[in-house]
């Protein structure tokens, strides 16, 4: 077999995992929850409307302790950033008042609930990162089991996305730069 | 006597991309073709990369879907035609963190990555935003962050604070804050390896998309920015200037990575895979690719 084909056949081949991998942690995701239904029930629409903030939020959460623990790492830098850590609490207890007021039908629990486990254990690291915040030594030596916790929910996230609702990682609704001709876009104003 | 080969790598591409969205201003100038690429830079005993493309895995169903991104190839199959494996990689530059430059740190196990600090500092006030102010998170994934935050884990991240001459020997990082994006760097080598060099190129990441950005689209020839600023369009067009002071206003040896027409500028071949290798330049001794 050729280089090229191998590489072809590397691209195609389904993902094999070390047996050290971290991802044997990650909780069994629903799958395909969404396979056989009409996304256009009332009832998903407004379980998307109002998940949404929090699963982008989420998403956002984990970017900005990920940025702050790799300040934390480089020393010194670190001791600016008090405003930025204190946006990430505030933003931890807006999602937390948030997802608990989502209205979720029973189509959508199971998702739901992955979602929140997601979450709790976003707030779990929060948590530990601001408890330890002036104790330096302690907060580096968490920061590698902080940093596994959060590519945990990363990857939970990844699998709690649905695009029939735009939940995804990445907002690509402004498509960026170079990214070719979408298909149209629609958008509705609340007035 | 050059020090570095330099290649640019296709490993995707849009067929139908508005021009209005690579260069600014230009509406209803209809579609074109826009390469996704990567550029492999290589001396004897080192190989750096500027940018990473994106992982298929994570996005690519959506957007081909969405975008109409085709033909993506995996790095390990994009790199053969060099006889590189991604493994072998030593330096990556990031030029800045949308998905489609550096959302496949993955699968550079061993490299090294220089990131302006200011890309990331900025990235985390950017994710500190409300809600409605949420566009200043066009096209970056949060995710990748962590996937930051394990480079540094690992030690195998730099952050970069401005310019940094002599990255690498010969290989210096210009940063361009508020341009693209907050953080942007391009990268200049000096292939001669001197100061003052007489043999330079600048690799531009996305402060130039293609080659009206430099040469302008009428007769009176004027830099024109790229479509998206983060930034401030009057940054892309003074470090436009920058990038061609570097290269003594010599504008083919600035490389805008998403420029089809590279092709009739540069010795050039596609691949069975059906993507394009660019040929920049050759160090001593290193035979073509492209011939």
């Amino acid at each position: 077999m050729k280089l090229a084909q191998v590489n072809d056949f590397a691209d195609q081949a389904p993902a094999l995992h070390e047996l050290d991998c971290e991802l044997f942690e990650l909780p069994a995701a629903p799958t395909d929850w969404l396979a056989d239904i009409e996304t256009d029930h009332d009832d998903l629409i407004r379980y998307a409307q109002t998940v949404r903030p929090c699963y982008d939020r989420i998403g956002r959460i984990i970017g900005q302790l990920a940025g702050l623990f790799i300040l934390a790492r480089f020393g010194d830098r670190f001791e600016t950033d008090w405003t930025a850590v204190n946006r990430v609490l505030e933003q931890v207890r807006q999602t937390e008042a948030d997802i608990h007021a989502v209205w979720v039908p029973r189509i959508a629990r199971p998702h739901y609930n992955y979602l929140l486990l997601a979450f709790d254990k976003t707030v779990a690291v929060t948590r530990g990162f601001d408890a330890n915040l002036r104790q330096t030594d302690v907060l580096r030596a968490q920061l590698d089991s902080w940093t596994r916790e959060l590519k945990l929910v990363g990857a939970m996230l990844s699998r709690a996305a649905a695009e029939k609702l735009g939940l995804l990682p990445v907002d690509f609704s402004q498509a960026c730069c170079n990214c070719g001709i979408g298909k149209p876009q629609t958008f509705s104003l609340q007035l | 006597m050059s020090q570095y080969s330099i290649w640019v790598m296709e490993y995707a591409y849009v067929s139908q991309c508005a021009v209005s969205s690579v260069i600014y201003g230009a509406h209803n100038q209809g579609i074109r073709k826009l390469p996704y690429c990567y550029v492999v830079i290589k001396s004897k005993d080192r190989i750096a990369m500027v940018d990473v493309g994106y992982n298929d895995k994570e996005y690519g169903r959506y957007i081909s879907g969405k975008f109409g991104v085709e033909n993506w190839h995996s790095p390990a199959s994009v790199l053969a035609p060099c006889g590189i494996r991604p493994e072998d990689v030593d330096d990556i530059f990031i030029t800045h963190a949308h998905f489609d430059h550096m959302g496949n740190i993955e699968s550079f196990p061993n490299a090294v990555f220089h990131v302006q600090e200011r890309e990331l500092t900025k990235w985390i006030w950017a994710m500190s935003l409300p809600d409605r102010l949420r566009y200043m998170m066009v096209a970056t994934d949060p995710s990748d962050v962590l996937r930051v935050a394990d480079l540094a884990r690992q030690g195998r991240l730099r952050l970069i604070d401005g310019d940094k001459h002599n990255v690498i020997p010969g290989i210096d990082l210009h940063a361009a804050p508020d341009t693209h994006t907050y953080g942007s760097q391009w990268v200049h080598v000096r292939n001669d390896m001197q100061s003052q060099s007489a043999d330079s190129w600048v690799l531009a990441g996305d402060l130039v998309y293609v080659y009206e950005n430099i040469e302008g689209m009428g007769a009176d020839k004027m830099y024109i920015p790229v479509g998206l600023a983060l930034g401030s369009t009057t940054n892309l067009v003074l470090t436009t200037d920058e990038m061609m002071k570097a290269v003594d206003y010599e504008m083919k040896r600035l490389i805008p990575v998403h420029e089809e027409r590279l092709k009739d500028v540069f010795p050039s071949r596609i691949t069975a895979s059906g993507l394009r290798i660019s040929e920049i330049c050759l160090a001593s001794g290193q035979k073509s690719l492209v011939n």
